[in-house]
Order: structure tokens, then sequence, then C-alpha cells
């Protein structure tokens, strides 16, 4: 069941029975009334009937009978009966009457009673005169106000029909106009294939709810958009960073090989094919390392590992690496607690990635000093690099962690964009996460947290 | 056993006087308290729906936590507590009375603090402090330099360059 027709089935359910329970509620206490009216009307009718038949001076019989005659129409089958009630406070039957004893009972004890059989109205009254007690009894068929209720239930069985209509209609404008953004939305998702993902869906500036919706599968569609573009790149760019290499061996090797050459020249042209071939060598390793970080399924061994320790390890490897480089250690955070310092990974993959981002910020800072500090909160150790180096452009910063990516300002450094996204994998599979904040020309602050 | 109070506008600059406190009482216990001063509402209705300190936590930001952590983590055999009070009001016989109840011994007065208010109601209470009668340790900000980008938990480090 679609939603558009759950929500019109609420609406009308809703309103509709409440409709129903009203005219319902109507119907009834109108009946009650009618009912209690009727007996009123009876009782007077009896009382005069009473006065004008048993009259204490025969002369007021007349005046009785003429205000009966001239101010009350006859009710519908009307009858009257004078029971007499004997001096052991028996009551005379009638033959036409069939009433239950209670009734005369209650005439009895409380001087009024009434009944009801089917749509006849008996009120009885006890009536003393001259002659004796009498129990005076005036019924007669309540015509009236069956017509009338006969009447009501007509209308409010045709209210109830037409406003049920007008709901049931309303209801499904209103279902139809709630999810007629969302039917729109989908539309235009629909519309979003891989072809043309640079589509995004309309947003006003309501702020409402579906907005944000909106909003959400746009800032989804831009993250789609990027891993296909990075997807696409990686490729083209891993096959050019492939080949340039080779080209310049192919080159070299067939410039030796056009005429005979000296010894040395060949020596030469040998160790530049070296030199390029170690290049392509670490290419690949760099490749191999980044597709083994990236795919889950392997787990390395696991075990804990001193973050402290790590940082000297990592200093030294780079002190070797890149002579001149200055990386300090800061050790104003350091906190005091061994177990604060150790967390659970693989010692070996955690220091390539943080002599990458040492590395990086040695680089890019052409050896100016890079300070390594160390702190740690309850649940995660955090790792500040901090160099003072060229820094990153701030359009570029979503993009440092994809395969190949370089920002626009490092065209005079050499590099292939892998180690960024081979520290970011590392560290994702050890559930941390990596943070970085960077001005050009000032530097660049990557922060590293890595659960404890 | 020493309480001491430093006032904050929950930036991570203001978390760096702590060095100053542990280097002045290098041989004692300290509990540090955080003030973070709030104006009292001058609306009726805030007036009656107000509550002491839960609809101001979240001014706390997550770096501010971490940063608390990591001073405590660093301090750890120095400092004995760490927490975070909300002082409402304005006044110096209230100040006084918080810092009564709080059993403050020194007041922290930085001397180089760039207040910047995290919410509507907060004031830099630097008056407030210099009113008052209590001991007080000035502190500047140790290692002044070049801050890549501010309140981020580098600006804690030490080393100036």
């Amino acid at each position: 069941m679609k939603i558009r027709h759950k929500i019109l089935l609420a609406f009308a359910g809703l309103t509709i029975s409440t409709i129903v329970i009203m005219g319902g509620l109507v119907y009834f206490f109108a009946n009650q009334h009618s009912f209690e009216d009727f007996y009123k009307r009876l009782e007077i009718r009896a009382y005069l009937a009473a006065k004008a038949t048993l009259p204490y001076y025969e002369s007021d019989a007349d005046i009785y009978n003429e205000i009966r005659e001239e101010h009350l129409e006859k009710l519908p089958a009307e009858k009257e009966y004078f029971l007499k009630v004997d001096s052991t406070g028996h009551v005379q039957m009638h033959t036409d009457l069939n009433l239950p004893p209670s009734f005369y009972q209650t005439v009895l004890t409380q001087h009024l009673a009434t009944h009801r059989q089917g749509n006849r109205f008996y009120e009885g009254v006890l009536y003393k005169s001259k002659q004796g007690l009498y129990v005076v009894i005036v019924s007669a068929i309540n015509q009236y106000s069956e017509d009338y209720m006969a009447w009501l239930q007509r209308i409010l069985l045709i209210c109830f029909l037409i406003s049920s209509v007008i709901l049931i209609g309303v209801g499904a404008f209103f279902s139809r106009l709630t999810l007629q953004p969302i039917r729109h939305i989908m539309n235009q998702v629909k519309s979003i294939s891989s072809r043309n993902l640079h589509l995004r869906l309309n947003m006003d500036n309501s702020g409402d709810e579906l907005n944000e919706l909106a909003g959400t599968f746009n800032n989804m569609l831009d993250r789609l958009e990027t891993a296909f573009e990075t997807q696409n790149n990686f490729v083209s760019n891993a096959s050019h960073e492939l080949s340039t290499p080779l080209t310049a061996i192919i080159g070299e090797a067939e410039l030796a090989l056009s005429k005979d050459r000296s010894p040395e020249t060949y020596k030469k042209a040998m160790e530049s094919i070296l030199t390029e071939a170690g290049r392509l060598e670490h290419i690949t390793k760099s490749l191999l390392h980044l597709a083994q970080t990236g795919f889950d399924g392997m787990k390395p061994q696991w075990q804990a590992v001193r973050t402290d320790e790590l940082l000297f390890t990592v200093k030294d490897t780079i002190d070797k690496l890149i002579p001149g480089s200055q990386v300090n250690i800061d050790y104003s955070l350091f906190p005091e607690e061994e177990e604060k310092l150790t967390v659970k990974g693989n010692e070996q993959l955690l220091e390539l990635a943080l002599s990458n981002i040492v590395m990086n910020a040695c680089k890019y800072s052409n050896n100016k000093p890079v300070s390594i500090a160390l702190a740690a909160t309850d649940k995660k150790v955090i790792i500040i690099v901090k160099d003072q180096g060229i820094g990153i452009p701030q359009q570029d910063i979503p993009y440092i962690f994809s395969p190949f990516f370089r920002a626009s300002n490092t065209g005079e450094f050499k590099g292939y964009g892998i180690g960024l996204p081979l520290a970011m994998n590392i560290i994702r599979m050890h559930k941390g996460d990596i943070i970085v904040q960077s001005q050009v020309n000032t530097g660049t602050e990557i922060r590293v947290e890595l659960p404890l | 056993m020493k309480n001491v109070l430093i006032p904050t506008d929950f930036s991570i600059r203001s978390l760096g006087y702590v060095h100053n406190v542990v280097s002045q009482y290098p041989d004692e216990l300290v509990n540090v308290i955080f003030m973070h001063a709030l104006r009292m509402p001058d609306s009726i209705f805030d007036l009656v729906t107000f509550t002491r300190n839960s609809r101001h936590i979240e001014l706390i930001t997550a770096d501010f936590k971490d940063g608390c952590e990591i001073i405590r983590n660093k301090y750890a055999s120095s400092i004995h507590q760490l927490k975070v009070e909300f002082f409402h009001g304005d006044t110096g016989v209230a100040f006084k009375n918080f810092c009564l109840a709080n059993n403050i011994d020194v007041i922290v007065e930085p001397s180089d603090l760039e207040y910047n208010a995290p919410s509507k109601r907060s004031y830099n209470p630097g008056k407030l402090i210099k009113k008052a009668k209590l001991p007080k340790l000035a502190a500047t900000l140790p290692g002044s330099r070049k801050v890549v980008v501010k309140a981020t938990i580098s600006s804690l480090l030490l080393t100036s360059e």
C-alpha cells in the first residue's frame, strides 16, 4: 500500500468516525429528549382531563372543557381512562388497557408513572376528587416526534454521506499535496545516472525536512561524483605514472643500441635505466601497499604498539631517508601514564603511514622544522604533525586522500600522490581518523587520531 | 591541595593556563576548576525555565573535552581533578559566593586571553576577577607563536618556534 493511500485512509477514517460518533450522539439525545417532552404533554392533559371530568364544582367542568377544546389540539389516537381506586387501595382495571401492575403501583406511590408500548405512550397520574381517588391515564401515539426523529435521521444520513465524499476528496488532495515534493525528488533522482552525475536536486530556501533530504542527496551525489572521478582518473594516472619511467627506460636503451658506443656511455645509459627502474619498482610497491591496505578482508597481525616508540622510529627513519630534515618531537603534551600511549595495531603499517605523513611534511616545506607531538585523551591517542611548508589550497583538501591526486601548488615537488591515500587507508584500518588543517604558504597541521 | 579557578571561553587556548598553574605549584595536588561566566537571563520566561547547567553543556566543544583529557593525562600526578563550572551572574557578590561554594584558593588572571564569547550570554569575567579579594596568579600563555589554525588541540603545545 502506498503512503498516499495510507494517509488518505487514516485521515478519512479519523474524520468520518468523528462525524459518525457526533451524529449518533445527536440522534440519541434528541430521541431521549423527545420522549420527555411528550410525557410532559401527556401529564398536563391528564390533569386537565381529570379536572374537567371529575371537577370539585360542576361549573368548573365547563371552563376546563373549553380550555381543552380551544387551546389543546387532539393528539393522534388520544385516549383517556379514569380508573377508580377503592378503599383497599385496589385499582379498577380497564379492559382496553394492558398495562403491567408495576405501573399502577408507581402511580399509587409516586402519584405519577410513565409507560411505553411500542409507539404508544402512557402517562398515569393519581387524582383526588370529590368522588374519591382516581388513577387518570392518558395515552397517545407520539406521531410528531416520530416524524421528527425520522427527519433528523434522514438529515444526519445525508450530511454524513456528503461530508464523507468531501473528506475523502480533500484527503486525497492533501495526501497528494504532502507527497508531491517526494515524488518530485524521486523523479529528479531517477534522471541521474552514472553518465550525468553532475546533476543535482533542486533546493529552495524553505529549510524544511524535504529540503534537507534533497541536501543530503546532493551531498551524497557530491561524494559519489568525487569517487567516480577518482576511479576514472586512477587508471589513467596509474598508467601515466607507470609509463613515464618505462618510456625513459625504452628511450635510453634504444639510444644506447642505435650505434656502437664507448663503454662509459653504455655505463651511463645502464645507470639511468637502473634509476628509472628503481622508480618504477617504488611506484608498483606503493600501489601494492595501497591495494593491500584498501582491501578490508586482509587482517594483518595486531599487537600493542607504543606510540611514543613509533614516533622515535619514524624520526630515525626520516633522518636517514631525508638528510637535512629537521624533525622535532614535541614532548609538551606527552601523557604521564604509559597505558595511555599504547594502541592496538600493526606496527609496520602504522610506521609506514606516519612516515609517509612526516615525509610529506619535510618534502613540502623544503626541510624546514617539522614537529611531531603526541597527546592522549581517555579514548584516543592524537599525533599532531606540523610543518611550515607550502600548505594545501582549501579547495584541494577534500581530494588529498584520493590516489594520484596532487594539490595544485605541488608542481615543483616530485611525487606520485600515493603516500597520503596509503596513510589514510592504514589509519582507517585502525579505526582512526586523519584531520587536515592547512593554510597556503603558512603550513599544514595533520592530526592523526588512533583509538586506544 | 589547592583549588584553582581558571576563566574559560571554551577555547583550547584557555586550557593552556593549566601549564602555568602546574609549574607554579610543582609539589602540590591541584584541583582545576574552569569557570565559564554567563549573565543571568533577563526575560521572565527564561528565568522561570532557568536550569543551572544542562542547557549550557552544549557550549563545551568536543575539542575542549579532548583538550581537558589531554591535559589531565599529561599532568596525571599533579592534577587531582579538572572540571567545568558555570557561573551565572555578573556581580562581585555573586562571584564571591561562587568562589566560596567551590572553595577556591587561587584565581588565575589571564593577561593575554582573547575572549571569544561562545554564546550570547557569555561574557569575559576579567573585571570581576580583578576586583575579587582572593589571591591571584597572573598568567600568560606559554610559547606565543604562530598558530596555523586557531582552536585546535595543537594550540596547547608548548614549544615555541
